[in-house]
């Protein structure tokens, strides 16, 4: 609770301080949870005077309550539905990635995440000509692939270079500089890297258990806190920034064999949406690039629909994909 | 439209200095730090064109395969195509082998090197009769984990700080942790195999060195409920789950049932198959194993 100090509002001066500190008032509480006409007498102030240093503590520290609707209705102005390039995955997605929220997608070694979180870079940044923030923590991503990809979608090679100054990127490989980098981007950098590039639409961290699964586990409990921090600081910067966050994940088998996505049960609560990748069973022949994507959590669509996608989608030249606004119709 | 133009803009450098960078400058090379583009060839142009380049440097990458196909002759190999300067595809340093099962096959790495000007005729016989081959593979034996931990946290980072390698090869992998650990002790395998690996990273990536692991296989027998990883074969790699997560590109050698001859020789046919990479499509190559060592078998080459 707020303690009492000079200057918090007119009227309440050093003298009057002292005198109310000595009748053992010393919080905002105390002060406006106490019977004014009695404290009036003890400290000797007229009882206006006091009423309206009450009236002004009030409207400074009490909360604001906000309807329902309004909130909804700030929700749809704010949130944007950024899509990934690909449609089947859209459909999984309920139509792209939402901003103000973590999208994870898990999957085995090979199954295609990080080819998926460079075929949604290079969309948004060259398609919808915003800017990307991409978190590296396997080393996996190249600069060559990215231009690949977007070497099919336009030949002007100016075209290529601009989408690519659009990516930013950083390379980290443990949790401590991860929660820098989400620090320094929350308090300031993101506003430095919309400048003069579009707006940064989505954070993109590749895998975020790459850093966190060593510190899982083991006799210190270090790793569950420092976990729950990097969830904590994506959230509030998802929201702030109005960003769409999409995080991958590995997986691990659970106890009767299946596969499940890593982390464990304390993760599985910080996602909004889920969705696991797979290879696609009857395409044992090897090079095929169709890989099923299953939603596993979501709160907008029922759970354990599937689709088929293929990775080679994001390096196909394809006519423009709608990538604006869209606001949420459903009201689920 | 040159794009060697593009000007950097000074919220560029400041963000660089920060440790941030963009893609572009990533392509361009700029990011020394972060060396994205740097590769250890192999010493073939066919096996480098299935690896664009070879190695990536920063990484782990595995290579496992059934035994007798050829995996220990291709790191044999590498060990030797790291000496050569970076416009040959090397990296102008040694190599660490560290071997867990059998001993080193110090003859054929002789044998090797005595063939070095036939298998890699792009590069001048004058450089390579000048460059000290044997002087730069450091060989060690590690016959338990607990040697091979101390090895890698202790005698490599400073072979490797020294500048007197930039790469290191790890045959094999799975031989120590398969036979020290029984079934029930699944857990405390595990964890010291991420150790293990975690070490691998951050050696990599501290030092900017390929790191090479060499893996065995293992049987499976219920390909149909097994979406996770790719089968051409009945066969995949060891370990498991827990290392096939901290692998950055995994390569299978597989023996095939064809020879093919070439002069006075003759070689098993083999095939060396991308599994799953960043940056590689999965594509496959043949491979023959002469004298000179692995060479890729181009399809004209072939005769079934």
């Amino acid at each position: 609770m707020a303690g009492l100090s000079e200057g918090m509002c007119p009227g309440l001066d050093e003298v009057l301080l002292r005198s109310l500190r000595a009748a053992d008032v010393k919080t905002v509480e105390d002060l406006v949870s106490s019977d004014i006409e009695e404290l009036a007498r003890k400290c000797s102030v007229s009882y206006k005077a006091l009423f309206a240093i009450r009236r002004v503590l009030l409207a400074q520290h009490t909360a604001f309550p906000v309807s329902g609707a309004d909130l909804y209705e700030e929700l749809l102005s704010s949130t944007a539905i950024i899509s990934t390039g690909n449609p089947s995955l859209d459909k999984v997605l309920d139509s792209g990635l939402y901003t103000g929220e973590i999208t994870e997608l898990s999957g085995g070694p090979g199954s295609g995440k990080s080819q998926v979180c460079f075929g949604v870079a290079v969309h948004i940044s060259y398609q919808l000509k915003q800017s990307v923030i991409f978190i590296d923590t396997t080393g996996g991503l190249t600069a060559r692939r990215l231009l690949q990809m977007l070497q099919t979608e336009t030949s002007n090679t100016e075209e290529q270079m601009e989408a690519l100054q659009r990516i930013h990127i950083f390379r980290l490989f443990d949790v401590y500089s991860l929660l820098d980098c989400l620090h320094s981007l929350r308090s300031g950098r993101l506003q430095q890297a919309s400048v003069g590039g579009g707006s940064v639409k989505a954070v993109i961290v590749d895998s975020v258990s790459a850093v966190i699964a060593p510190l899982l586990g083991g006799k210190q409990n270090e790793g569950m806190s420092l976990m729950i921090q990097v969830a904590g600081t994506l959230k509030t910067m998802a929201k702030d920034f109005n960003v769409a966050a999409l995080v991958t994940n590995h997986v691990t088998r659970s106890g009767s064999g299946e596969v499940q996505p890593g982390l464990g049960v304390s993760w599985s609560h910080i996602p909004r949406t889920r969705v696991l990748l797979e290879q696609v069973e009857k395409a044992l022949v090897s090079q095929s690039t169709l890989r099923s994507a299953t939603l596993i959590k979501s709160s907008r669509q029922p759970c354990h629909i599937k689709e088929v996608f293929d990775l080679q989608w994001w390096s196909r030249s394809k006519e423009g994909s709608s990538g604006k606004r869209k606001l949420d119709e459903t009201d689920s | 439209m040159d794009w060697k133009h593009l000007e950097m803009s000074p919220k560029i450098r400041a963000g660089v200095r920060r440790g941030e960078s963009r893609a572009l400058q990533l392509l361009r090379g700029e990011c020394r730090r972060l060396e994205s583009g740097l590769r250890l060839s192999v010493g073939c142009p066919v096996l480098d064109e299935l690896l664009r380049g070879g190695l990536p440097v920063g990484g782990v990458t595995e290579l496992s395969g059934e035994s007798g196909a050829g995996k220990t002759q291709l790191a044999l190999q590498l060990c030797l195509s790291v000496l050569y300067p970076p416009q040959y595809g090397g990296l102008n340093s040694g190599a660490v082998y560290i071997c867990t099962e059998d001993s080193f096959p110090i003859r054929r790495l002789q044998q090797l090197i005595r063939e070095q000007s036939e298998l890699r005729s792009d590069v001048p016989s004058s450089l390579i009769s000048g460059l000290r081959f044997s002087d730069h593979v450091y060989i060690e034996h590690a016959a338990d984990l607990d040697s091979l931990q101390v090895c890698l946290s202790r005698r490599v980072p400073l072979l490797l700080a020294r500048g007197l390698v930039q790469l290191l090869v790890v045959d094999s992998v799975a031989a120590l942790f398969r036979c020290e650990f029984q079934a029930a002790d699944w857990l405390e395998r595990t964890k010291q195999l991420l150790s293990f690996s975690s070490t691998l990273h951050h050696l990599s990536l501290e030092f900017t060195t390929p790191v090479l692991c060499i893996n065995q296989v293992t049987d499976v027998f219920d390909s149909s409920g097994d979406s996770l990883g790719p089968l051409s074969s009945n066969v995949s790699p060891a370990l498991g789950l827990a290392w096939a997560n901290q692998v950055m590109v995994r390569l299978m050698m597989r023996r095939l049932h064809m020879t093919v001859a070439r002069g006075d020789q003759c070689s098993v046919l083999r095939r060396l198959e991308v599994m799953f990479a960043p940056h590689l499509a999965r594509d496959g190559r043949n491979v023959a194993v002469w004298r000179e060592g692995v060479q890729g078998v181009s399809d004209t080459q072939m005769d079934t």
